[in-house]
């Protein structure tokens, strides 16, 4: 009996020994890992591809991406930025019809004046006629009017930036050097940053180098990260190109209001001047700290939704209220905490404010100073990033689509149509 | 010498075994060593069988998982004092215990996956027949990943990458790995 037991013992170790080697020996991890990240990638492009042909118009088709919209009367406008521009019949709110699909490589935004939309295509500058926008054609190419990209005339080379996803895979655990019960953490956490800081683009549905247009007396005024460029539209099927304005750094919108241009940008709001409307001059800048702000106005006071975000870094999360009686020296008159405001849209004294992934906000804002307390209605299920207040209805942009409202009673929104997109917004 | 000799339990009976130990693999072309503990609780289905349900935690460089699954014992000669043991575990190794970590717009968290895990080793009842002390050697296969993502904030989603994410690191893991350890049936 001891001896069989002594025996079985044997042939356990035994075996346990045989375990031993082979899985010491073999026992390897398998480790897959993938490191994927968005990054603005250079893509160098001839000039004479995207100039050989008209820009295509095609059969209407989803969106994917929705990028700036602008109503032009029954129509909606809205850019899919770097690719083009959907046309959508907006006759009856309720159920907007999609008509049809300009193609235009490097599109960013848009604007219409009597029937002239005007489009950028990378460096160029394009100019259709919409008067019949189911019959939309070409009328003129403006060339190298927007030349903030890198451009080599010699080789007629372009670069541009393009979204892109990238990927890396290695089989190796990261930050991890053999040893036990002990790691590297810091060394990952870096990595990751830094990928924070190649992808580019705040604003939403931007994708590379930003454009932002508006028109203003027969002039198109074009601002982008740093310029504000000036067009003279008075011909409005010849657009020509009349100078261009160094702003600083980090320029978002762009806000006409009674000749004059309010510009928000990162760090604060300019102010000009565009009674001539071919040279404009500033007025004031209101600084303010790094933030990510729009700005609407109405003749006394400016708006301005400051957040914090990936690319608004150090920012606070508040509406501000300026006096802009004095247009050379705005002052701050109250500050309001919001959660996480976006766009802002002012339709005479209610203001409709997206807050993000926090909803959607309306206020009275007839009495500046108690803004908290008029309160008209809050939307908490309504994820919003930008509001456009529209003779029809009011278009509330989020991360699930394009949506409609009958604001006809401020206080109270009636929803009458979504728009479905392809990659929804991340708020 | 009957049935039950050396402390063999009542079929139908509870039995709770607790084992320690090490478990290793091959890593980055090094080797790994860390701890393992598991808990066992089952019935006696018969002279030879056991099975039961285990919890446990396995650790794993940047993970702690807790193992949660199905366990079935056999001894081949269950009437010896020393008798040789086989068994399988079956389960999920669960990534419960790990918080997600958030920094700002920073985020990393891990997930479990499935684990398996045979085993062999021997049973030395003790004397007095109430209890065993238990020396297992086990294959372990444990599948799990960790996540390091940057947020996105304002801008669209783009195809290839995790909704709301700019950036993600992600590490998929087979550990295959060796447990040694020692235990308690009682």
């Amino acid at each position: 009996m001891k001896n069989f037991n002594s025996n079985s013992t044997l042939i356990v170790w035994g075996i346990i020994a045989i375990f031993s080697v082979t899985f010491f020996s073999s026992c390897e991890d398998q480790v897959s890992s993938t490191y994927t990240y968005r990054a603005m990638m250079p893509v160098y492009l001839q000039m004479s591809d995207f100039r050989t042909n008209e820009a295509l118009i095609e059969p209407g088709r989803q969106l994917e991406n929705p990028g700036k919209i602008y109503i032009y009367g029954d129509f909606l406008l809205i850019n899919e930025p770097q690719k083009g521009i959907h046309i959508l019949d907006n006759t009856n709110p309720s159920s907007p019809i999609s008509l049809n699909f300009i193609k235009i490589p490097g599109n960013v935004d848009l604007a219409v004046n009597s029937n002239m939309l005007y489009a950028d295509n990378y460096l160029d500058l394009l100019v259709f006629d919409i008067s019949n926008p189911r019959a939309i054609k070409q009328v003129q190419r403006v060339e190298d009017v927007f030349q903030n990209m890198i451009t080599d005339a010699s080789s007629g080379t372009f670069m541009t930036l393009k979204d892109t996803v990238l990927t890396g895979e290695s089989n190796f655990m990261s930050g991890w050097w053999g040893g036990n019960f002990f790691w590297n953490r810091g060394g990952m956490l870096s990595f990751s940053n830094d990928a924070a800081s190649v992808s580019g683009g705040e604003s939403y549905g931007q994708g590379g180098s930003m454009a932002r247009f508006t028109l203003m007396n027969a002039h198109l005024y074009a601002v982008d990260d740093f310029t504000l460029r000036v067009f003279d539209v008075q011909d409005k099927e010849m657009p020509k190109f009349l100078s261009t304005i160094n702003l600083g750094w980090g320029i978002e919108t762009i806000f006409p209001f009674q000749n004059r241009l309010f510009i928000g940008s990162n760090s604060g709001m300019h102010i000009y001047d565009a009674t001539e409307p071919s040279s404009p001059t500033k007025m004031s800048v209101y600084e303010h700290v790094t933030a990510c702000d729009p700005v609407v106005v109405n003749e006394q006071h400016a708006f301005v939704t400051l957040r914090s975000g990936v690319n608004c870094r150090f920012g606070v999360d508040e509406l501000q209220v300026l006096d802009i009686t004095n247009l050379y020296q705005p002052k701050l008159l109250k500050s309001y905490a919001m959660l996480n405001p976006h766009g802002l849209g002012l339709a005479g004294d209610v203001l409709y404010l997206a807050e993000g992934k926090h909803g959607l906000k309306s206020f009275n804002v007839a009495d500046v100073l108690a803004i908290d307390k008029n309160q008209l209605e809050y939307l908490k299920s309504l994820k919003s990033v930008d509001i456009i207040p529209g003779p029809k209805s009011l278009i509330v942009i989020g991360p699930d689509g394009v949506c409609q409202f009958d604001y006809s009673n401020p206080g109270k929104l009636i929803q009458l149509s979504c728009i479905d997109v392809k990659n929804p917004v991340v708020v | 010498m009957s049935q039950f000799a050396f402390g063999q339990k009542a079929v139908g009976s509870y039995l709770h075994h607790i084992e320690l130990g090490a478990i290793s693999g091959r890593l980055n072309n090094s080797i790994r060593l860390d701890y393992s503990i598991q808990s066992f609780h089952g019935i006696q289905l018969d002279q030879k069988n056991k099975l039961g349900f285990f919890v446990g935690f396995d650790s794993y460089p940047k993970q702690v998982l807790m193992p949660l699954g199905f366990g079935w014992r056999s001894s081949l000669n269950p009437n010896r004092r020393n008798s040789l043991n086989i068994g399988l575990d079956l389960g999920y190794g669960s990534s419960w215990l790990d918080r997600k970590e958030i920094e700002g717009v920073f985020e990393k968290w891990n997930e479990g996956g499935v684990m398996l895990s045979p085993l062999v080793g021997i049973v030395r009842k003790s004397k007095n027949g109430t209890m065993a002390y238990t020396w297992n050697l086990g294959f372990r296969k444990q599948f799990a990943s960790t996540f390091e993502g940057v947020r996105s904030s304002g801008l669209s989603t783009i195809e290839g990458i995790r909704p709301g994410y700019d950036s993600i690191f992600e590490e998929s893991y087979v550990f295959n790995s060796l447990t040694l350890r020692w235990g308690i049936l009682f």
